[in-house]
């Protein structure tokens, strides 16, 4: 289909040179300098979100991408420049001359932010590009790498934005002027240390009871991982579940997860009822192992005993949208009930709900908390700054709230709203229908034995007038 | 033919700047290289022009609307790129336009509607009112009559 992909010079993918090639390029121009008083340019290239897509639509959908993003890429630059692909989602580009290197950058930022249409699905990417001159016996690496510092300034400038290096940047970010090798050496260092983490049992799992909101009465546990990092303490798995994705090591951390899970789950009590249920995050890159997955879910059901039909796996919205149709089925067809997590952050559709056979609709909690009255800023005691705005923004998720109710309801799911923190939250999830509930309002994360304590004072409480307060 | 159809529909900003004559020159261009290749990877669809926004709707098979995208995307004579919709649709609306056009007394509301996007691109109204614009584009087009004469 593309014309790119009959050039296998280097990358077959995208037909562009590597980061080899790219390097000796660049050495061979500095030996050769055409005008000492416009010297040759590095632009550094660097595509936001990226990972996103490949996580949430397939790598094939990925990989169009690339090699729209290279072709744009190509074609702005035109034939002076030589253009190559460094890594993944990052591009270089070598100019003879520094004079237009501005200008060249403001149109790929331009080009790269529109959007593409691939497969179907329209994909919004944006760009940060650095720039770097060479100077008097620069070395290609060092060109090379003093345009990353740039582009690292660039992204944490908040992106879509080019940044030309200026020398302070070297001075405040000497560790990553030996750029690629520091970056190796710190994931090797971090996947170590998540590998040692595996080992010691420095990771455990927390239970956050799920109430059902018309009935009062527990519905079920999520389980919530933490790592208990020996020098740096608690560590959230926001901060490093995407490392572990990025390193490969989710896979791992994934199974230990589930198996730790639905062996806690066979010991909580029984009394005749509904089953309790035990919910549990599974990423991306665990989906994308496919029929082993399955057959994974399949073994830690028969190891512990727990029954299929109590266990919910929770699916993040984006990655629900991929090549994910025939994981998600075998795994229905072990009788596991399948969870929408996040959602209204991703880009899913109607139909791919009804498609997949979802179970529940877990809401992001961003909504939920945009229900809560602002906090009055107590120090002075005026009402909090952007009254107005967040009028609006509560106004417009009660309204996605009920959208959501709605869509549960026609599509016979049941939804379930995560974060709640305070009673007005619950008051409107409850007035728009939303039927389950968790959050800090109800009960904090609890742990193993505290979930056994727990459910027996819970029973207690409970026995007779159906449900809690 | 039983190749599923799609259906694309963005707006844009205008950079095209000039006097008017210089502004319809574009116009004429942009339309004779867009029927040439819509004709030949059968995309059809309809393009408005007003007031220093362009709207366009591409529908066809998957493969043609998506190399046309990219084509479209590759134009530097616009920017600030929103797309309302991509589809699959049961059938085409301008089936029988390579390029229908639009460009003079464009209703209000319809102009309104396209303003509306300029303040708020990320908003989800966007997206909701996306359907409508197609229904009003369409509107026009065939109620105009005139679709295919040149600006």
């Amino acid at each position: 289909m593309d014309i790119e992909s009959s050039h296998i010079s280097s990358d077959a993918l995208t037909g562009l040179p590597g980061r080899t090639a790219f390097l000796a390029q660049v050495a061979a121009l500095l030996l050769q300098i055409p005008d000492p008083g416009d010297p040759p340019a590095v632009l550094s290239v660097d595509l936001h979100r990226f990972k996103a897509v490949n996580d949430g639509l397939g790598n094939e959908v990925g990989d169009v991408v690339l090699q729209r993003v290279a072709k744009r890429i190509r074609d702005a630059c035109g034939p002076q420049a030589f253009t190559a692909r460094i890594s993944g989602d990052e591009f270089g580009v070598l100019l003879p001359r520094t004079s237009g290197a501005k200008e060249l950058a403001d149109r790929m930022l331009d080009v790269l932010a529109r959007p593409c249409a691939v497969r179907g699905h329209i994909v919004n990417l944006t760009a940060s590009i650095g720039i770097a001159s060479s100077t008097e016996g620069m070395s290609a690496a060092e060109l090379v790498g003093v345009a990353n510092i740039a582009l690292h300034h660039a992204e944490k400038a908040g992106g879509n934005q080019y940044v030309v290096f200026e020398l302070p940047m070297q001075e405040s970010s000497n560790l990553r002027f030996l750029l690629e090798r520091d970056l190796r050496a710190a994931i090797a260092l971090q996947q170590k240390e998540l590998q040692i983490a595996l080992e010691l049992d420095q990771f455990s799992l927390v239970y956050q009871p799920q109430f059902n909101l018309e009935s009062r009465r527990i519905n079920g546990f999520e389980a919530l991982i933490r790592w208990v990092h020996p020098q740096r303490g608690v560590i959230s798995p926001g901060d490093f579940i995407p490392l572990a994705e990025e390193i490969g090591l989710i896979g791992q951390i994934g199974t230990w997860v589930l198996r730790t899970a639905c062996c806690a789950a066979t010991k909580w009590p029984d009394d005749g009822g509904p089953q309790l249920l035990l919910s549990v995050n599974v990423s991306a890159q665990q989906l994308n192992e496919g029929p082993a997955f399955v057959k994974l879910v399949a073994q830690v059901l028969s190891e512990s005993g727990l029954a299929p039909e109590r266990l919910v796996l929770e699916i993040t919205e984006s990655i629900a949208v991929g090549d994910v149709a025939e994981v998600l089925l075998g795994i229905r067809n072990l009788g596991v009930q399948l969870s929408v997590d996040d959602f209204g952050m991703g880009f899913s559709s109607l139909s791919h709900l009804s498609r997949f056979g979802f179970d529940r609709l877990k809401i992001d909690q961003s909504f939920v908390h945009a229900l809560a009255p602002a906090e009055p800023d107590s120090s002075t005691g005026r009402p909090a700054e952007g009254t107005a705005l967040k009028v609006s923004r509560r106004a417009q998720a009660a309204w996605i709230l009920r959208a959501i109710t709605g869509l549960g309801i026609g599509l016979g799911l049941s939804t379930i709203a995560e974060g709640v923190e305070n009673q007005t939250q619950e008051n409107v999830l409850r007035l728009a229908g939303i039927t389950e509930a968790q959050g800090f309002f109800y009960c904090r994360p609890l742990s193993e034995d505290e979930v056994l304590q727990f459910m027996a004072m819970y029973r207690f409480v409970s026995s007779d007038d159906g449900g809690w307060q | 033919m039983s190749e599923q159809i799609y259906s694309l529909a963005y707006v844009s900003r205008s950079r095209i700047s000039g006097t008017s004559e210089d502004v319809d020159a574009a116009i004429t261009s942009i339309l004779e290289s867009a029927r040439r290749n819509n004709l030949a990877c059968a995309v059809t669809g309809a393009l408005l022009y007003t007031e220093g926004w362009f709207a366009q709707i591409l529908e066809g098979p998957l493969e043609g609307i998506e190399l046309t995208f990219e084509l479209i995307m590759a134009d530097r004579r616009h920017a600030n790129i929103t797309v309302l919709q991509f589809h699959p649709v049961q059938e085409r609306a301008f089936s029988v336009w390579s390029m229908a056009y639009s460009g003079s007394d464009v209703e209000t509301r319809t102009r309104h509607k396209l303003l509306g996007i300029e303040s708020s691109p990320d908003e989800l109204p966007v997206l909701a009112m996306g359907k409508s614009f197609v229904s009003a584009l369409q509107d026009i087009i065939t109620r105009q009559g005139t679709a295919d004469s040149h600006p």
